[in-house]
């Protein structure tokens, strides 16, 4: 599946903010005693009660895949021309470095 | 003794023995391939980390034992679990591309350098290592529970064998090791729990369908909240849920993992398949309701009471050392993670940051002197600088870590652990503030964050405390029932926020190398 355009990707990841508060708030009070808290129907011989929870994953599960597939919600890879760091320690010590540097900035921004 | 199972144990301790010392040997063996296996899990190994790791011996043995004694409160996991690490597939990405541009392979390295602070990092490293310590020793309990009935040892010398084998896999073969027997350890506890769980409601009672009709006519009120005697109040359910969810990606041997992928988009694709794990705890959830109806104790030993229940079969013998098989895995695959975890936490977030202090110099300087290091080639060299060093620092800590968690084990044989587990699973949502924050809001400061997670631990160290001291006050002084980590919860996120907006904003460059500019 291609990837969806930028502007398009930034509505649809907010849509699935949205999708996973609801899918939370599914599964506690007051929507789960409401909707969920139950024996019956019986899916399967399991009761009501575990089987809407189960249907909360599985709902998930597939709204996940179909993010994943359509690269809607930020999966960019480090690029090219990124200076890759091999894990080393000097990562740390180039990070203070740069830290310092940022306190410079800092002054020059303020300035 | 049990000579089937125990031909399994010894059989699998080899495996997992040579399959981790094999997975090390496949790296450079610098400090950060033994931490983050120079960031090259595929997919299988990623899968299975994330999966196996966080389905802990306490998932296994707790899940039928919650059902027993709570009814469908146990649903619980399976609830939070739905949504609990959606958060990872929304910022791990940017996790795993910034710790790859900028050299990362903690939590607390990520966060302490969003917010220029060394002193976020060695909080956040001490509180982490607290929280491990009865997390493991719930691990350790449930290796020793299952030795004990397979040997007939005291479940301590029990626990000790088994995590001897782990410590010789995670030190030998550091975060690869971990990985491998991951994928080992997983597969067998997905066979073996699938397995029991359909195979025992249907030799018992004829098919998984039928037990449940025993449970409606017998015993509903273990199937709907409030449970049986009303234990579980929706509320307190609905809030267990809610921090569980909040708290889940914000352990750091979870987060951790953004660092050992191999591509940011293979940290969502983890998440995405992460639900198939998931339902391995339907078993055993079916396997605790069979457990309400046989009258099985309300405790760990539920699981191999069950199989006991099948005494005299010709399968039993094997059915027990499958069950066997699978708590030893689910007890050792988390067990490794948090080790190697709190090994390289300790050492990363905590010694580092902290060398340039004199009393640190100088146990580092005796260190070296006794051997305990290795001499860097420069003897000037700090550790921050000596890849050697830093490794056998690491593995020095993950025994240590071990031995503490060994001694609690015997100390308090595992009971007095569930107060510390309270606190355990507060404290990683006291991170939460700082990821959430520190990814997404430029305006989030040093000061802020080191206000914030300050105010937080204090809090929730001072509850727990009055809790244990004077639960009356304690009780008084939270009408509203809060838990723990939702008390830090809400004094870290309020102090960071106004500490953030009352203090210098972070420098344009800080932004920019956290994409936030």
């Amino acid at each position: 599946m291609s990837p969806a355009p930028v502007e398009r990707r930034s509505v649809w990841s907010r849509v699935a903010l949205v999708w996973f508060c609801s899918s939370t708030a599914a599964l506690v009070w007051p929507v789960y005693p409401w909707l969920g808290n139950r024996v019956e129907p019986r899916v399967a011989g399991l009761p009501w009660s575990l089987v809407y929870v189960l249907l909360v994953i599985a709902a998930n599960f597939l709204v996940l895949l179909a993010l994943y597939g359509r690269r809607i919600v930020d999966a960019r890879e480090l690029g090219e021309d990124d200076d890759v760091r091999k894990p080393t320690t000097k990562g740390t010590h180039e990070r203070r470095a740069g830290a310092e540097a940022g306190e410079a900035d800092q002054e020059r921004d303020r300035a | 003794m049990r000579p089937l199972a125990l031909t399994v144990v010894v059989l699998y301790l080899f495996a997992t023995v040579i399959m981790g010392v094999w997975a090390g040997r496949r790296g450079r063996g610098s400090a950060g391939d033994y931490v983050a296996a120079e960031r090259s899990f595929g997919p299988v190994v990623m899968y299975f980390v994330v999966g196996a790791t966080i389905f802990s011996a306490y998932a296994l043995l707790g899940t039928p034992q919650r059902v027993v004694a709570r009814g469908s409160d146990a649903f619980y996991v399976l609830a939070y679990g739905a949504v609990g690490l959606v958060p990872l597939f929304f910022f791990g990405a940017r996790v795993r591309r910034i710790g790859a541009r900028e050299g990362f392979f903690t939590q607390a390295e990520l966060v302490a350098a969003r917010f220029e602070s060394p002193a976020v990092s060695v909080m956040m490293g001490l509180a982490s290592v607290v929280a491990f310590v009865p997390y493991l020793v719930i691990q350790l309990k449930g290796a020793g529970l299952v030795m004990e009935a397979v040997t007939g040892w005291s479940s301590v010398y029990g626990a000790a064998v088994v995590y001897l084998v782990v410590l010789v896999y995670v030190i030998t073969g550091g975060v690869r090791g971990v990985g491998w027997t991951n994928v080992m350890q997983g597969i067998a506890m997905l066979v073996v729990v699938w397995v029991l769980g359909l195979w025992i409601p249907t030799a018992l009672f004829g098919s998984v369908s039928a037990m449940f009709d025993r449970v409606v006519a017998q015993q509903p009120e273990f199937l709907t909240l409030p449970g049986p005697e009303g234990r579980t109040p929706i509320s307190r359910y609905s809030s267990e849920i809610l921090m569980s969810i909040l708290g889940l990606s914000m352990w750091p041997h979870v987060f951790m993992k953004c660092f050992t992928a191999r591509s940011a988009r293979l940290v969502q694709q983890s998440v995405v398949a992460y639900p198939t794990f998931l339902f391995f705890l339907v078993p055993l959830v079916l396997l605790g309701y069979v457990a309400v109806l046989a009258g099985g104790p309300a405790d760990d030993t539920v699981l191999l009471w069950l199989v006991d229940r099948l005494a005299g079969s010709a399968w039993h013998p094997l059915l027990f050392a499958f069950v066997v098989f699978a708590i030893l895995a689910a007890s050792m695959s988390t067990g490794d993670a948090l080790l190697h975890a709190g090994g390289s936490i300790w050492v990363r977030d905590v010694v580092l940051p902290l060398e340039r202090w004199r009393w640190a110099k100088a146990a580092i300087w005796g260190a070296r002197r006794l051997r305990i290091l290795p001499r860097p080639e420069r003897p000037e060299d700090p550790l921050r600088e000596d890849e050697a060093g830093q490794t056998r620092a690491i593995r020095l800590m993950i025994v240590l870590l071990a031995v503490i968690a060994w001694v609690m084990l015997d100390a308090v044989g595992g009971t007095s652990v569930v107060d510390l587990l309270l606190l355990a699973y507060a404290i990683p949502i006291q991170f939460l503030p700082l990821v959430l924050l520190g990814l997404y809001w430029p305006r989030a400061s040093r000061r802020g964050a080191e206000v914030g997670l300050g105010a937080g631990l204090v809090t929730l160290l001072s509850v727990f405390v009055l809790q244990q001291v004077d639960p009356q006050a304690a009780a008084r002084l939270n009408p509203l029932q809060l838990e723990l980590g939702m008390i830090g919860l809400l004094v870290n996120g309020v102090a960071m926020v106004v500490g953030s907006l009352l203090s210098r904003p972070p420098s344009s460059l800080v932004l920019r190398r956290f994409e936030l500019r």
